[in-house]
């Protein structure tokens, strides 16, 4: 290599760069919203149990979302992990997390919208704080899944277009 | 920098610019002791200790990070290893607190520096050899702050070292540690710990990047937060040799040539005649280039050059009574440190900036800390620093 090719760097490797950045950063954001879903759920779980008398007629509702959060946390790990290796440029082959990132994106923008229309009354019920919190915290993983899923194409395209030259 | 660059190359360099052997050796002594002038010594021979231009590793891990602690911090690094460049700095992104941070950062040629070698004309050599400290640390030390930030003074992964071997130019990963011993073969160095904390201490200057900005020899890229996804290429040998040229340049200046220090000017025509010898000795790859300079510099006067001991100033200043004390080496030396503490505190007070703290003028013309009264009153009398 020259020393020229060294020490210079052409606009495009700016911006590849820059997406891997961002998409390290959304990954890692993945796996800890990942984990925090788990926690909310197993929360919620002995919350649930711990104020109801009849508790085995819950058990196939807490059956079902175990479930739910354990593929939902396998998902997002998946997801998370995968966007963290491609931003370090070690995915030798594309994955197929991008297709699974924007469905996590889709069902995040589908559960974001349901929490607002239901903010009024959960607000009448928990009072503000629990609705807000929760709010803030499905908006934030909303952001974070849409940063991925934009910043892994964002990436494939610039590394695509060098490839080409 | 370190010994080499700061005590035998300034030596060189003063030697080259016209001084004297004698002169040399204190413009030299003074170059090297703001890397010694902590408060611990201060203390122990009961000067100002105001005038502290470093600080050791325990008092630093002693230091209050708290707004005041850090305004005394950024004081003493700011001031004496890295001048800012550019204290009115347009910064188009981030809150007030980056953008002040971020104005700190230190380059070369800065209109700090020229007030930093206008201060010291006509005044002491230990004042010389202080603003040559200074203007060799803008070389060596850019790109980073005198100030603890995580978001300016920070590095991650991507460094590394750039070499070239037979004609060939490659790159490899520097590994950083934090457990004695470097290895120039293996490019592993030492580092301060990495920390979170926007104000921790391990942040501060370049300690993030090692001593990597201390060696002569190296070429190295990485990339800090604040330059937006590109990387920095450091070449330190080039970066060194505009130092040398720019002390010998700015050392004929204080002897009288030509009218104002300006920034951008460099005794080229001065050190050509030894320019393949000098960037021999910067290129060489070794962590310590004491012995190779030492021998270029007495070969330039034919005189023995001394190893670097601060007892020189100690025991001359504990011996002198009380009312000399002010004209002895270490006196000397206070004097200008304190003056030129006061002026880089005055200028990033009026540049808006709290982070070397208030600074207040005192009769109109003189400005500065509260610790400048000392100089103030010395001045009063008379005399001039």
């Amino acid at each position: 290599m020259t020393k020229e090719q060294l020490t210079t760097q052409n606009p495009e490797s700016v911006r590849l760069l820059k997406y891997r950045s961002s998409l390290m950063a959304s990954g890692g954001a993945m796996v800890l919203f990942a984990l925090w879903t788990v926690l909310r759920s197993i929360v919620e779980i002995d919350n649930e149990l711990s104020t109801r008398a009849d508790t085995k007629a819950l058990m196939p509702i807490v059956s079902v979302l175990m479930t739910v959060s354990l593929i939902d946390l396998v998902l997002k790990l998946y997801v998370g992990l995968s966007a963290r290796r491609e931003a370090l440029g070690r995915n030798k082959k594309k994955r197929p997390y991008l297709v699974l990132g924007i469905i996590i994106a889709a069902l995040s923008v589908v559960w974001v919208i349901y929490i607002l229309f239901e903010f009024p009354g959960a607000c009448r019920l928990y009072g503000p704080v629990y609705p807000i919190v929760t709010l803030a915290v499905e908006a934030t993983a909303l952001y974070a899944a849409l940063d991925l899923v934009f910043s892994a194409k964002k990436v494939r395209q610039i590394e695509e277009e060098m490839g080409r030259d | 920098m370190q010994l080499d660059f700061h005590y035998y190359a300034t030596y060189c360099a003063a030697y080259l610019a016209g001084y004297s052997h004698e002169e040399s050796l204190k413009v030299c002594y003074s170059a090297q002791f703001p890397d010694n002038c902590t408060r611990t010594f201060l203390a122990g021979v009961k000067a100002p200790v105001s005038a502290a231009t470093t600080q050791t590793a325990i008092e630093m891990a002693d230091a209050n990070t708290d707004p005041i602690g850090l305004q005394d911090i950024t004081r003493i690094w700011a001031s004496f290893h890295f001048l800012p460049y550019d204290l009115n700095a347009d910064v188009k992104k981030g809150g007030n607190r980056y953008k002040d941070k971020y104005r700190l950062i230190c380059n070369p040629n800065g209109e700090l520096l020229k007030e930093t070698v206008n201060l010291v004309r006509g005044k002491s050599l230990e004042g010389v050899g202080m603003a040559m400290h200074i203007l060799a640390d803008t070389w060596a030390h850019r790109y980073f702050a005198g100030t603890p930030s995580v978001v300016i003074n920070n590095t991650n992964s991507f460094f590394y070292e750039i070499l070239e071997e037979n004609g060939e130019w490659t790159e490899r990963p520097v590994n950083f540690k934090h457990t004695p011993g470097e290895s120039i073969e293996k490019c592993s160095y030492i580092n301060s710990l990495g920390a979170d904390s926007e104000s921790f201490i391990m942040n501060l200057g370049h300690g993030r990047a090692g001593h990597l900005p201390d060696y002569s020899f190296i070429r190295y890229k990485f990339m800090p937060a604040w330059n937006d996804n590109h990387f920095i290429y450091k070449d330190n040998p080039d970066d060194y040799y505009h130092a040398f040229c720019q002390m010998i340049y700015a050392m004929k200046n204080l002897r009288g040539e030509g009218g104002a220090f300006e920034t951008g000017v460099y005794a080229f025509e001065t050190a050509a005649p030894y320019e393949k010898e000098i960037r021999a000795i910067i290129e060489k790859r070794q962590l310590d280039a004491c012995a190779d300079w030492k021998a270029f510099g007495e070969k330039l006067s034919g005189q023995e050059i001394p190893e670097f001991s601060v007892d020189a100033f100690r025991s001359e200043y504990e011996s002198a009574p009380a009312e000399k004390k002010d004209d002895t080496g270490l006196g000397r030396f206070t004097l200008a440190a304190l003056a030129h503490k006061s002026m880089v505190t005055n200028r990033i007070y009026k540049s808006g900036s709290m982070l070397a703290g208030y600074s207040l003028d005192y009769d109109g013309k003189d400005v500065g800390i509260k610790d400048y009264l000392k100089l103030l009153r010395f001045r009063k009398r008379g005399n001039r620093t």
